[in-house]
C-alpha cells in the first residue's frame, strides 16, 4: 500500500532534511504494510519473492508468534536496491513514521556509500524473484523433496565464501564483480547465428570461452581455487560432480550469501550510522513539542542495551557520536596522543569542527578514494 | 506482491510434524518464546529447524603456529579471533524490541511467586562439572581484565633487574611487557545430578486440551528442577495399554486409541530405574499424568505394588497429576489416595483445568524434596 496523503508530506520533509545534513542516498519507495505482511517480507530477508523454503516460513512464524504475544515487532525495513525500498509498519505512531523514515535515509545512504556494499547487486528485488523463477522450475522438473534436500544441504555451507573477496584484486583472476555472478544464465540457442541477439552483453566473452581448450580449462579451475581459497561454494561449484540444476541452485544461493554479507558485516555501523541520524534529524529539525516524549521512549528502546547483552544501535551510535566530538575539538593526531598532562587533554579543544566531516569519511570507510 | 508465505509455513508446519523429510528430524530444536499475560508469564512453544553448520569453537582459538615460549606469551599480532560476523543477522535494519527474562529469572519468579521451598539435593556430590573461573595469570587478555598488583610487581622486578629502581625516588612506571592479566582456567566442581521422569498416559480419552495441560505444567516443572539441578536429564514414557520411552516432540505430540494399563509404565520406569539410575548417584523425579481411567481392579493393584516396591524407595519424589477430560473422571488418584496417604515421597493433584496448574505445581513442588 502507498503512503497515505498525511505520510507523503511528512516524507517530502524528512527527505529535504536528510539531503540538507549531507545524506546521499538512491530514491526511496516506501510502502505501508500491516503486521502480516511486514512478517511476510521480513521472513523473506526483505524480498516479496524468494524461491520456497520452509526455513522462510519458520522465520514467519517466529516473527508473528513474537507479533501477536506482543514481544517483538518490526516498526521498518529498508532493502539494498536501487531504487530502495522501505517498508513501515502501518499501526506506527505518526512520530514513529518520521523517526524510522529518517533511519531509513541513513541506511540508504550507507547502502549507496558505504565500500563493503559497493560491489551488492543493486538490482536485488529483481534478481531475488529471478532466483525464485529458476528454483521454481526445477521444483517442477524433480520434484520439492529433491530441490529442497539440496537447498538444505548449500545452506548449511553457505558462509563459506570469501566475505572479502569483492573488495581484492586478484593477479589473473577477471574482475571481482564476474567473480561473484559465475553462472551467468544463458539461454539456449539453436541457430549459432542467433547467439549473438539471444544473449547479447558477453557474446564475446563466451565465444572466447568455447575456444578455450581443455588444458586452458583445468588450469584456470586450479588458479582459481589457488587465487581464492577461501571461496568454498566457488570451488564445488567449478569442481563438484554436480548436475547441472543442481549446479545453479548453488550458485543462486552463493550469489545471495554474498549480497546478504556485508549486512553482517557492517551491522554496527550500519545501525549507527542510521540511529545517529535519525536522532539529530528528529532532534534538531523533524520533531514536534508534542511528540518529544514519545520520540524519548521510543529511541531509548532502540539503544537500551540489556545486561549482559550487545545492542549494535547503541555501540554504533555511541562510535559515531565519539568520532564527531573528537575530531570536532580536534582531539587526534601526535600532538594530542603524546600529551601527558590529563587536564590539558580532557579540555582539549582546538575547535576544528571537523566532526560531521569526519563521520561522513567514516561511513564511506574506504580510505583510497 | 506475490507472497508464498503460507506455502512455505504449511511446508515447516509438516516438517515439524514429522509428516514430510524424515532426514530434517534430528535437527528440530524445541524452544520456547516466553510471553506475559497481565501478571503471568507464558512460554509459547517456538521449534526451530537448526541445520548443520561448521563453526569456530569458541574455546579454543588454537591454530596458530609459533616457536618455543611459554603458554600465554603474546603473540606479534592476529589472535583477534573471529571478528564478530557471528550471527549479526542479515535483516537488512529491521527494528527489533524485545522483552527478554532468562528461564532462570522466570523459575526465581516461580519460586516467589507460589513460595516453594529450596530443594534439598541428597546423596553426595559426585559428578563432575567444568566451569570456567578467574584464577590464573596470563600475559595477554582485554584491558578490563588487568591485574593491576601483578603488573606493578612484573614492573618493578624489571626495573631493579635493570637498575633503573631508585630508593630515593621510588617510581615505578609498567611498560607493555610488564602488563598482566586475569585468566580463565576451567574448574572441576563436584554436582549433584538429577533426573526428570515424565509419564503420560495416551490412550484415547486424552485430548489435545489434556495435552496441552501437561505440557505447561511441565514447562515450569523443568525450569524449576533446572534450577536447582544444572545438569538435568529428562526422559519420557507414554503409556496405553504397553508402555515405550520417547522423545519430547513425540511424547507431546503421540495420540493413540484404546485402554489403559497404567502398570505399563511404571514397570518400564523401575526397570529403567535400576538399570541405569541408583539412587545414591541420582536425585529421581518422576511425574505420572492420567486422566485416571485405569483397565481394572488387577492392575492397580499391580500398579501399587510396583510403587510401592521398585519405585517409591529409589526415588525423591513422585507426582501423579490427574486431568480432566471430556470422558468422566476416573479413580485412579482415589486408590492411590487410599493406599499411599502417609507416604513422604509422594504427591498427588488433581487438574482441573489450566487454572488449575498453578496449584498442581505448588502441591508438587511445594515439599521441597
Amino acid at each position: 500500500m502507498a503512503l497515505t496523503e498525511n505520510l507523503i508530506r511528512i516524507r517530502e520533509k524528512i527527505e529535504e532534511y536528510a539531503r540538507k545534513c549531507g545524506l546521499d542516498f538512491f530514491e526511496v519507495i516506501f510502502e505501508l504494510l500491516p503486521w502480516e505482511e511486514i512478517n511476510m517480507i521480513a521472513a523473506y530477508g526483505g524480498f516479496p519473492n524468494r524461491y520456497p523454503h520452509w526455513r522462510f516460513g519458520m522465520e514467519y512464524e517466529e516473527l508473528s508468534k513474537g507479533y501477536s504475544y506482543g514481544l517483538q515487532r518490526i516498526y521498518e525495513m529498508v532493502i539494498n536496491n536501487d531504487p530502495c525500498y522501505a517498508y513501515l509498519l502501518d499501526s506506527n505512531k505518526e512520530v514513529d513514521q518520521k523517526l524510522v523514515m529518517a533511519h531509513v535515509y541513513a541506511h540508504c545512504d550507507f547502502f549507496k556509500n558505504n565500500i563493503f556494499f559497493r560491489h551488492t547487486n543493486r538490482k536485488m528485488m529483481d534478481e531475488t524473484a529471478n532466483h525464485a523463477t529458476r528454483i521454481k522450475k526445477y521444483i517442477d522438473r524433480f520434484g520439492i523433496e529433491a530441490v529442497e534436500e539440496f537447498i538444505d544441504i548449500c545452506l548449511s555451507i553457505d558462509n563459506l565464501i570469501d566475505i572479502h573477496s569483492p573488495y581484492i584484486k586478484r593477479k589473473g583472476s577477471e574482475s571481482s564483480q564476474d567473480d561473484i555472478n559465475v553462472q551467468k544464465k544463458k539461454f539456449p540457442v539453436k541457430k549459432e547465428y542467433m547467439s549473438h541477439f539471444i544473449n547479447p552483453d558477453n557474446s564475446e566473452e563466451d565465444n572466447k570461452s568455447q575456444q578455450d581448450s581443455k588444458d586452458e580449462k583445468v588450469e584456470k579451475i586450479i588458479s582459481n581455487t589457488i587465487s581464492n581459497p577461501r571461496d568454498i561454494l566457488l570451488f564445488l561449484i567449478n569442481n563438484a560432480p554436480l548436475k547441472e540444476w543442481q549446479q545453479d541452485v548453488l550458485s543462486i544461493i552463493r550469489e545471495e550469501a554474498y549480497y546478504f554479507a556485508p549486512q553482517g558485516q557492517t551491522k554496527i555501523m550500519n545501525e549507527g550510522w542510521a540511529t545517529f541520524w535519525h536522532s539529530r534529524i528528529m532532534t534538531m529539525m523533524a520533531l514536534k513539542d508534542d511528540e518529544l516524549i514519545d520520540y524519548a521512549d521510543h529511541h531509548s528502546g532502540t539503544v537500551a542495551i540489556q545486561p549482559g547483552g550487545f545492542n549494535p544501535y547503541k555501540i554504533g551510535l555511541e562510535l559515531f557520536r565519539d568520532i564527531e566530538d573528537r575530531w570536532n575539538k580536534g582531539k587526534f593526531g601526535r600532538d594530542y596522543e603524546e600529551c601527558d598532562d590529563m587536564t590539558r587533554k580532557r579540555n582539549w579543544d582546538l575547535k576544528l569542527n571537523q566532526g560531521i566531516q569526519k563521520i561522513f569519511e567514516v561511513r564511506r570507510l574506504d580510505i583510497y578514494r | 506482491m506475490a507472497l508464498n508465505i503460507e506455502s512455505d509455513h504449511n511446508r515447516f508446519r509438516k516438517i515439524v510434524k514429522g509428516k514430510i523429510r524424515e532426514n530434517l528430524r534430528k535437527f528440530i530444536k524445541h524452544s520456547d518464546m516466553l510471553g506475559k499475560k497481565g501478571k503471568d508469564i507464558v512460554s509459547i512453544p517456538l521449534p526451530q529447524i537448526d541445520l548443520p553448520r561448521f563453526k569456530h569453537n569458541p574455546q579454543s582459538g588454537g591454530g596458530i603456529g609459533q616457536g618455543d615460549g611459554d603458554v600465554g606469551t603474546p603473540i606479534g599480532q592476529g589472535d583477534e579471533g573471529q571478528a564478530g560476523k557471528g550471527k549479526a543477522g542479515n535483516q537488512p535494519g529491521a527494528h527489533i524490541m524485545e522483552v527478554e527474562l532468562t528461564i532462570d529469572e522466570l523459575a526465581d519468579i516461580l519460586g516467589e511467586e507460589l513460595q516453594l521451598p529450596r530443594i534439598q539435593p541428597r546423596g553426595k556430590h559426585k559428578i563432575e562439572s567444568i566451569r570456567t573461573r578467574y584464577r590464573s595469570i596470563s600475559r595477554i587478555g582485554p584491558e578490563s581484565l588487568r591485574h593491576f598488583k601483578r603488573t606493578y610487581k612484573e614492573a618493578l622486578k624489571r626495573q631493579i633487574a635493570s637498575g633503573t629502581y631508585r630508593l630515593d625516588n621510588p617510581i615505578i612506571i609498567p611498560v607493555k611487557e610488564d602488563i598482566r592479566y586475569k585468566a580463565g582456567k576451567p574448574m572441576r566442581t563436584l554436582e549433584s545430578n538429577a533426573v526428570i521422569f515424565y509419564l503420560m498416559d495416551i490412550s484415547g480419552s486424552m485430548g489435545d486440551e489434556q495435552k496441552d495441560i501437561v505440557r505447561i505444567e511441565s514447562f515450569w516443572i523443568d525450569a524449576w528442577l533446572r534450577k536447582h539441578y544444572p545438569g538435568l536429564e529428562t526422559r519420557y514414557i507414554v503409556h496405553d495399554v504397553a508402555a515405550r520411552e520417547v522423545d519430547r516432540e513425540a511424547f507431546f505430540s503421540l495420540r493413540e486409541s484404546g485402554g489403559t494399563m497404567i502398570s505399563s509404565a511404571y514397570i518400564l520406569l523401575s526397570e529403567i530405574l535400576e538399570k541405569s539410575y541408583s539412587s545414591d548417584e541420582w536425585n529421581i523425579y518422576a511425574f505420572h499424568f492420567s486422566d485416571g481411567e485405569n483397565w481394572g481392579d488387577d492392575d492397580n493393584k499391580v500398579c501399587i505394588e510396583t510403587l510401592s516396591g521398585r519405585i517409591l524407595n529409589r526415588i525423591n519424589l513422585f507426582c501423579y497429576g490427574q486431568v480432566a477430560s471430556h470422558y468422566g473422571e476416573g479413580d485412579f488418584l482415589k486408590i492411590l489416595e487410599e493406599n499411599f496417604s502417609d507416604t513422604e515421597n509422594i504427591s498427588l493433584s488433581f487438574i482441573q483445568d489450566r487454572d488449575a496448574i498453578y496449584d498442581s505445581i505448588k502441591t508438587f513442588l511445594g515439599k521441597g524434596r
